[in-house]
């Protein structure tokens, strides 16, 4: 497993500071909203998430948790899965990166952009989890997931988010250092593609003449040697 | 498959992408469409069918043919990457193609038909034989494997790398991308540390294992925020940011242009470097011409070549060195809508500005007499804001000469009427002010105090009669205590050469023709306009510092006054004060350095910035023929200095003086008259005592110890005059007064002007007067005054290189004395003496009988004053009483 991305505790936050400031922050809180129909739970949970209870956050593969009010008798754990992008996804997404090398530039400063979504999403990958692609447990008694713990943590992944798109990728199964590599792989064999395929090409197409040079004369009306060379050279196609 | 018709037309339907094309076999008895998959077999072996269609033999010797090509590997994928082509074919593969083409034509398919379907049948062979392009196959590797691969985590690979970069952009200029009006833009990474260490941008994005360009991954992050913050600065780079890997994009003519004009700049603020390639960018330097224009008729002389009527014409073109281009040239320069331009043969890039001008170029316009002059002396013209080199044409070539050799050419003859033999810097003085006034320009001339100006400026009134250039009277304006000195010696170095005063209650002008005038700067301000009336030859402007500042009234008036050519004369080294040399030499020849405004842009401010060291060049090519300053110290003009020079500065007595002064002779001459021997002798000495106050200043005969005391005398005037030029020279003074009291006036007013004097009379105490001899020695202060009897012998103070006598002595060895104090056998400075003598008083009758009668001089006032008592009344009264001539003059207005 890669190691775990810790985002620092947060001391308290109220106020415009705690909107998030940036469009894939607003995208994603979105989500998070759509996950309850419970307003008050939104309202509870944002100021619990602004109120300096919370713990660091672990972010891992597909995961987060923290921890409310630690250290006390209170205490309980809120996590949040996020289902994992799968490797296909990863390739396409990392491909679209690698169309234009300003792409890895934004991500390094901090920075997802819009149009890189927007090709992803027309490539078939979402970046964003929808609504469904969010789950979440807590040892609170609550009947009701997600409970307020759980949306004060998505909250502050939201703000994670903000300052740092790729905690989005981790949530969604990638490291930055795979998808950095990924992109370079995908760039650095943009010279390279097809040439197997092409190497592959040429020796069948020797193969083909070579077969063409002995090719049965015949108008081929039911000529077993008409038949047989056109079922090998098919094969060969 | 087998059963396919060959007898039969087959026709080609094509898809897309090419793989899915299709053969339509047609017999007698059906038709059967094939994929190519399954046409491609039957076409290879169709070829041995001699009675196969043509235009089955057509697609079948296609078919042979594309797969021969696909063997050696002519395949490429397309421009979308969606499906593979054959190519890039060579040119034997083209004649094959042709030769085909040529073979299998048939029918209604002639051979370029024939040819066009040869070509789509070969793409959908390639494309069919090859698979399509994979997404690049992720190797399964192990998290370990994945972590060691991380830039962090790598330290044994990245030991050493560079991690730190500078981005800077190289242009490339293929001919093909030159043909289309724009270049090619290559960036490049360099090591942030050394600079020599570099790669293109492109490198960065092959991992240093496999290229070695010394880079590390966190290098082309960097290169990445570089190439942003560049295409933020310069927005065409954005489209380097949305390739894949930012290795080169091609700029558009318009890009281009907006490279030169603004995208340079705006690079170069971020420390982004640009490269050219040697020569592409045309150093097309504006050259340009002036000529003097053939004058209408034949004009007189005497108007010079500068004079306001002359006229001058300025060309420019552009230049590749020294290679000035042609018409033609310009003016296809001028249409080009690309920077990029063919020029001699070679492709060259010129900054859109340059083309601009060359649109904007007139083939010759009119510039004034001053431009030309200006340009002729700096090599370079101000045209629309912009400079340009300038090469003078022939005829201002040879006045460029004239004026830049002024004052050094051969001197002239003393001019005929000249009552002295001229030194030799002043022979050569009078030979520069000669030659500049003879072109029509003004000039200023800086020499030291005591260098002689006067003398100078005489001998140019006689040398430009002699030569018969001058039509018209001499304008001298000075300071009122100037007048005397320049009075006396014009009758003393041309003796017939009328002189007269407009100042004070004679200011008639009537009948005035020739000789000289004399003013003072208050009359001149006052009225200016019945002085402009003359048609002078030659205005003078002594003790030019006066107009220093060019707003002031005195400075604005003294301009209204026209004349054929003008002389500015001053003491004090302009040169060091770049406003007042400005107003100084732009009275001087008008327009020379351009508007006030103009000046402080163009020369003023970037001189005291000091960033240009070719702009001060430019200026003192410019300035330098006008001005022409010599120093006493000058290995030339010292030894031709005599070790003392003396001079008499003769002054008039103010109103008040007069009132004064003959009130007393009067009250006292009566009482003389009516006294007895014993006490006659004492009111005679009181009589003489109580003028020679009066002469030297009212306060003092009055004893006031306050009050105003500038204007009241001449001789404070002078003096003031005097140490104003003697400390802008560095100099230091002996003043020397019999009388304490004036003494102490002096020092008095000295101090409100800040003057640090020291002060030494007959009650300091030995050890006091030795402190301040060392004091002077060393430079504490420059002005010393000193009311002492012979000045106390042992005295040496020969640091002082000028002595004023503010009062006379009466006695020449007493004066002489006075004067060893600073003038010392053995010393290397000249000294100069300054006597002061009002004109038409007891003092100046005394001097004159002591010029006379120098014999009896030193018998009778061997004893000094005492000596005059025994005068009779008759003689006592004719030696004191004012004197006829002189007038008293009204003070100058303040400021003047």
């Amino acid at each position: 497993m890669p190691d775990p991305i810790v985002v620092p505790r947060l001391t308290r936050r109220r106020g415009p500071a705690a909107r998030s400031t940036t469009w894939w922050g607003r995208a994603f809180v979105r989500s998070v909203e759509e996950t309850t129909l419970e307003g008050d739970a939104l309202t509870a949970s944002r100021s619990l998430a602004g109120s300096g209870r919370l713990s660091a956050l672990v972010v891992l593969e597909s995961m987060a948790s923290a921890v409310v009010d630690p250290g006390t008798s209170t205490s309980v754990m809120p996590q949040v899965k996020i289902a994992k992008l799968d490797a296909a996804s990863w390739r396409a997404f990392a491909q679209e990166v690698a169309r234009e090398n300003g792409f890895v530039t934004a991500l390094e400063t901090g920075e997802l952009p819009a149009e890189l979504v927007e090709h992803a999403d027309e490539a078939g990958v979402e970046l964003m989890p929808g609504p469904g692609a969010i789950d979440t447990a807590c040892e609170c008694e609550a009947w009701i997931q997600p409970c307020v713990h759980a949306l004060a943590l998505l909250h502050q992944l939201a703000w994670a988010i903000d300052r740092d798109p790729y905690v989005l990728m981790l949530l969604r199964g990638r490291t930055r250092e795979a998808l950095l590599e990924d992109v370079a792989t995908s760039v650095s064999s943009r010279d390279e593609r097809g040439a197997a395929e092409l190497e592959d090409a040429r020796v069948r197409a020797a193969q083909v003449l070579a077969l063409a040079r002995e090719a049965p004369p015949g108008h081929g009306l039911a000529d077993t040697a008409v038949a047989s060379y056109d079922e090998q050279v098919s094969r060969l196609l | 498959m087998s059963f396919v018709p060959l007898q039969g037309r087959a026709t080609w339907v094509p898809g897309h992408p090419p793989r899915l094309s299709e053969v339509e076999f047609s017999g007698p008895a059906r038709t059967i469409r094939m994929p190519m998959r399954g046409a491609i077999p039957v076409l290879t072996r169709a070829i041995r069918d001699e009675e196969a269609h043509p235009s089955v033999g057509l697609l079948s010797g296609a078919t042979l043919l594309a797969l021969k090509l696909v063997a050696s590997g002519r395949i490429r994928l397309s421009e979308a990457g969606d499906s593979w082509r054959v190519g890039p074919l060579e040119p034997d593969d083209h004649d094959r193609l042709r030769a085909l083409a040529a073979a299998r034509a048939h029918g209604d398919t002639d051979v370029d038909a024939a040819e066009d379907l040869i070509r789509q049948l070969l793409d959908a062979v390639a494309d069919t034989m090859t698979r399509p392009p994979a997404v690049p196959e992720q190797r399964p590797r192990s998290w370990g494997q994945r972590v060691a691969s991380l830039p962090e985590g790598e330290p044994e690979e990245d030991a050493g790398l560079v991690d730190r970069v500078r981005l800077t952009l190289r242009i490339e200029a293929p001919d093909e991308v030159l043909e289309g009006g724009g270049v090619v833009v290559v960036p490049q990474a360099h090591d942030a540390d050394d600079d020599t260490h570099f790669v293109d941008a492109e490198q960065l994005w092959t991992p240093d294992r496999e290229s070695g360009h010394g880079f590390s991954h966190r290098a082309r992050v960097a290169l990445g925020l570089a190439l942003r913050r560049a295409s933020s600065a310069w927005e065409p780079l954005d489209r380097l940011l949305r390739q894949p890997v930012p290795d080169r994009i091609v700029l558009d003519g318009e890009e281009l242009a907006d490279l030169l004009e603004d995208g340079l700049e705006a690079l170069d603020g971020l420390g982004v470097d640009v490269f050219w390639p040697r020569g592409l960018r045309g150093e097309l330097v504006p050259q340009g011409r002036v000529e003097a224009m053939p004058r209408p008729q034949e004009a007189p002389l005497t108007e010079g070549l500068f004079g306001p009527e002359a006229l001058f014409t300025f060309d420019w073109r552009l230049a590749l060195g020294t290679d000035v281009l042609t018409e033609e040239e310009m003016t296809a320069l001028a249409a080009a809508t690309s920077p990029v331009i063919r020029l001699r043969d070679n492709w060259m890039v010129i900054d859109p500005g340059v083309a601009r001008r060359a649109r904007r170029r007139k083939a010759s316009q009119r510039i004034t007499p001053v431009q030309a002059l200006q340009s002729a002396l700096t090599g370079t013209l101000e045209v629309a804001g912009e400079t340009v080199e300038v090469h003078p044409g022939a005829t201002l070539l040879r006045v460029r000469q004239q004026i830049v050799d002024a004052s050094t050419v051969a001197p002239l003859a003393d001019p005929p009427g000249l009552r002295a033999t001229l030194r030799d810097y002043q022979r050569h003085g009078l030979t520069w002010l000669a030659e500049l006034t003879g072109v029509g320009l003004g000039a200023c001339l800086a020499d030291d105090m005591g260098l002689g100006k006067t003398v100078t400026v005489i001998a140019l009134h006689l040398h430009r009669r002699a030569r018969g250039l001058a039509s018209g009277p001499t304008l001298v304006v000075c300071p009122a205590s100037l007048m005397g000195n320049w009075e006396a010696e014009i009758g003393r170095f041309a003796p017939g050469v009328a002189v007269r005063r407009f100042h004070g209650t004679s200011r008639d002008l009537g009948g005035v023709e020739d000789g000289f005038v004399l003013t003072t700067y208050g009359t001149m301000r006052v009225d200016h306009r019945t002085l402009a009336e003359v048609p002078w030859d030659l205005v003078v402007a002594d003790e030019a510092q006066h107009v220093k500042n060019a707003l002031s009234s005195t400075a604005r008036n003294l301009r209204t006054i026209r004349s054929r050519c003008r002389v500015a004369l001053t003491g004090t080294p302009v040169e060091n004060n770049l406003t007042e040399l400005w107003a100084i030499l732009d009275w001087a020849t008008p327009g020379l350095l351009g508007s006030r405004n103009a000046f402080r842009k163009v020369w003023a401010a970037p001189i005291e910035r000091g960033v240009d060291p070719g702009v001060t060049r430019r200026f003192a090519q410019l300035v330098e023929p006008f001005l022409l300053r010599r120093r006493k110290s000058d290995p030339g003009i010292a030894p031709e200095l005599p070790a003392k020079t003396e001079t008499d500065h003769l002054l008039r007595l103010t109103r008040e003086q007069v009132v004064l002064y003959e009130a007393l002779v009067r009250e006292s001459m009566e009482r003389i008259e009516q006294a007895d021997e014993d006490s006659r002798r004492g009111l005679v000495l009181a009589l003489l005592t109580g003028l020679k106050q009066i002469c030297n200043h009212p306060a003092h005969y009055l004893r006031q110890a306050g009050g105003r005391l500038p204007g009241r005398s001449e001789k404070l005037d002078l003096t003031d005059e005097l140490i104003g030029t003697i400390l802008a020279e560095n100099g230091s003074v002996l003043v020397f007064t019999q009388y304490v009291a004036m003494a102490r006036l002096l020092e008095r007013h000295l101090a409100t002007s800040g003057v640090p004097t020291l002060f030494l009379h007959g009650g300091t105490p030995i050890r006091a007067r030795e402190q301040m001899v060392r004091d002077f020695q060393e430079g504490a202060a420059p002005v010393f005054l000193l009311s002492l009897k012979a000045g106390g012998t042992g005295l040496n103070l020969t640091r002082a290189d000028h002595v004023i006598h503010f009062d006379r002595w009466w006695n020449p060895a007493v004066e002489d004395q006075a004067t060893d104090r600073a003038h010392r056998i053995g010393q290397s400075r000249a000294v100069q003496v300054h006597r002061l003598v009002t004109e038409g008083t007891v003092e100046q009758k005394v001097a004159a009988l002591l010029e006379r009668k120098r014999s009896l001089a030193d018998s009778v006032l061997g004893a000094g004053e005492a000596a005059l008592t025994e005068l009779s009344n008759a003689e006592l009264r004719d030696l004191v009483s004012l004197r006829g001539p002189s007038l008293p003059r009204t003070p100058d207005p303040p400021g003047a």
